[in-house]
């Protein structure tokens, strides 16, 4: 399309890397200016945007990092953290099949790019939408590429989107295109080789069947309203759980801190890392808390009345403080993302507060 | 507690279902004790609310087995089974409220109506009701409510109390997706048996089969054909009144 409408020969869509450190972690500068050289509106520039990031304020790390999407083998194994999230192309009974990927760092970006990237109606009208997506692609193409495949299920592959040419005629594609960019799709990123990911490397989700559910071992009996700077609980491990499955014996590898039922009225501005600290006060960064959309799941014919749920895998954590026998209770603490710098000469605006429910906190071996 | 017991925590409310559905098949073998003119209104309630209970915990428990299973998976291990019965206990309870005014209303109609219209006529309505209903917008919104979930208490009596709200919520959302099934039961006076069978396998594919999840009008069709047979066949007792089966025990 943009070289349809006389664009270089050679133009290719950026990616937006925001964690390669230095100024990465801010929008790039063509995103930030109002005008052009020639006094005239840059078409890049959004004013709906979070002021602080328009003024150069860059985003934590904890919000760039893929490292936790990235450290995970399967693409979808439900109902564990997955790299891509489970299938939705129908309801659910309960609870969802979020990716880690889609959670971090999309949907946090997303939220804390703000303005019109913060609803997914909108998002795509910020030009930056098409940078921070082609960054996303780049992962799961880098994930590809360290060998790890993508979902073998038809309900998977034979998926197709209606998208539009340079001709602006509508062109039908299955997703299964997705599986080989390079060939099908001709495009490469620069961090990848000139051969690309395997072709036809396939997850064993399907082959897997439904698996269990991970068994609940700890739960905080309270709900959690998030809208200040920090917020922690405790969450008590239930020792006559723990024993049952630790002398079951199977399927107790790993554990999980689930976030349950997490909702709030409308996409909230805010998004919060997660914490957990032991015993000894050593704190781990688990993840992050954003609500991309969340309203979108209220809405007529939406898929799920029920709340969300955010599952991460601290099997590594519970091993640093002595193992899941050693566990007694672990503190969960939430810290609002705060953006870096980008404030000065700004006024101070006092922004609406949409409080994050999560309703319940418990930890889950499986 | 082994494994595979583990794999399936829903266990208790398939045993529910199972013991249900064995008393109404005994029951079904047993000589029916013949509908009593004399009969009472206090006495048709007493004797057609229990059947009507027996049949809704058979019909519809099935239809809360995810529910079941989402308790399950969020007690603890030590109190799983028993978070599942107070789930259920408050699930039935509601479907028991309800069948409870429909009993009597049925009765009082069957005794007040000094001609009742006929058993094929009332089938054939309640089969229509259903059918519009399943094919409506308003099925698919009501099905989503059954997949609200609450937070669910970890332990004592919170924990007690969260499970009998869960099952009252789920219980409501329930019956407001299915009374058209129930209604059917109710007015059905023979071959209730298949009927309950064929009824409670719609109640099934709408939790189990994705694509009728997805599309809860296309259990439509066989209900169609259902209805194109009693209209064509008239049954097996065509000049039956309605609401007799309230008034026999066990099921005619």
């Amino acid at each position: 399309v943009v070289l349809s409408q006389g664009g270089p020969d050679d133009w290719a869509l950026p990616y937006w890397n925001y964690d390669a450190g230095g100024q990465s972690n801010t929008l790039p500068l063509p995103f930030r200016e109002e005008t052009l050289p020639d006094g005239r509106p840059n078409p890049l520039f959004v004013g709906q945007r979070n002021a602080t990031m328009n003024n150069g304020a860059g985003l934590p790390s904890t919000a760039t990092s893929a490292a936790v999407a990235m450290g995970l083998g399967d693409f979808a194994p439900p109902p564990f953290p997955g790299f891509g999230g489970g299938q939705t192309n129908g309801p659910r009974h309960f609870f969802n099949a979020f990716g880690a990927l889609e959670s971090t760092p999309h949907n946090v970006v997303h939220v804390l790019v703000g303005g019109i990237m913060g609803d997914p109606n909108t998002a795509a009208l910020d030009p930056i939408f098409w940078l921070h997506h082609a960054n996303i692609d780049r992962l799961w193409m880098e994930w590809n590429d360290a060998g790890n495949g993508n979902p073998s299920d038809a309900a998977w592959n034979d998926q197709t989107f209606q998208l539009f040419d340079d001709g602006g005629n509508a062109e039908t594609r299955p997703l299964s295109d997705a599986n080989d960019p390079i060939g099908v799709l001709g495009y490469r990123y620069d961090t990848i080789g000139e051969e690309g990911p395997p072709v036809g490397l396939e997850s064993m989700a399907e082959a897997k069947g439904e698996a269990p559910e991970p068994e609940m071992v700890g739960a905080h009996d309270e709900p959690v309203s998030l809208e200040g700077a920090s917020q922690s609980v405790d969450v008590p491990v239930d020792s006559r759980a723990v024993e049952g499955m630790l002398e079951e014996g199977v399927g107790a590898e790993h554990l999980y801190l689930s976030l349950e039922h997490v909702d709030a009225d409308t996409t909230p501005r805010q998004a919060y890392a997660v914490y957990l600290e032991g015993a000894d006060q050593r704190r781990f960064h688990v993840g992050n808390l954003a609500l991309f959309g969340i309203e979108r799941l209220h809405e007529e014919g939406g898929d799920a009345p029920h709340e969300q749920r955010f599952m991460f895998d601290v099997s590594h954590i519970a091993a640093e403080l002595g193992g899941m026998e050693a566990v007694q209770s672990l503190r969960v603490i939430f810290e609002k993302l705060d953006l870096e710098g980008g404030t000065e000469g700004l006024e101070a605006v006092e922004e609406e507060i949409v409080p994050i429910r999560v309703g319940r906190v418990t930890f889950r071996m499986g | 507690m082994n494994r595979s017991r583990l794999r399936r925590p829903d266990t208790a409310a398939w045993i529910v279902v199972a013991a249900a559905w064995a008393v109404l098949i005994a029951a079904s073998v047993i000589p029916a004790a013949g509908r009593s003119p004399t009969l009472s209104v206090t006495d048709i309630v007493a004797r057609g609310w229990p059947m009507w209970v027996l049949m809704a915990t058979a019909m519809m428990t099935p239809a809360a087995v995810p529910a079941a299973r989402h308790v399950a998976e969020n007690s603890f291990r030590w109190r799983r089974h028993r978070a599942v019965l107070t789930f259920l206990g408050a699930y039935l309870a509601v479907w028991a409220g309800v069948g409870l005014v429909a009993v009597i209303a049925l009765a009082g109609w069957s005794r007040a109506a000094a001609a009742p219209p006929t058993y094929r006529l009332i089938v054939i309505v309640a089969l229509a009701l259903a059918l519009v209903w399943q094919l409506g917008s308003w099925k698919k919104r009501r099905l989503a409510k059954c997949r609200a979930s609450t937070p669910l208490a970890p332990y004592g009596w919170k924990a007690f109390r969260s499970c009998i709200r869960f099952g009252a919520r789920h219980g409501v959302s329930c019956v407001s997706n299915c009374w058209p099934l129930m209604l059917v039961m109710t007015v059905t006076v023979t071959g209730r048996l298949w009927w309950m069978l064929g009824l409670t396998g719609v109640v099934l594919a709408g939790r189990w089969v994705g694509l009728v999840r997805a599309n809860p009008g296309i259990v439509a069709g066989p209900g169609i054909a259902a209805l194109t047979f009693v209209v064509l066949a008239g049954g097996p007792d065509p000049s039956a009144q309605a609401l007799t089966w309230i008034c026999t025990l066990p099921l005619s």
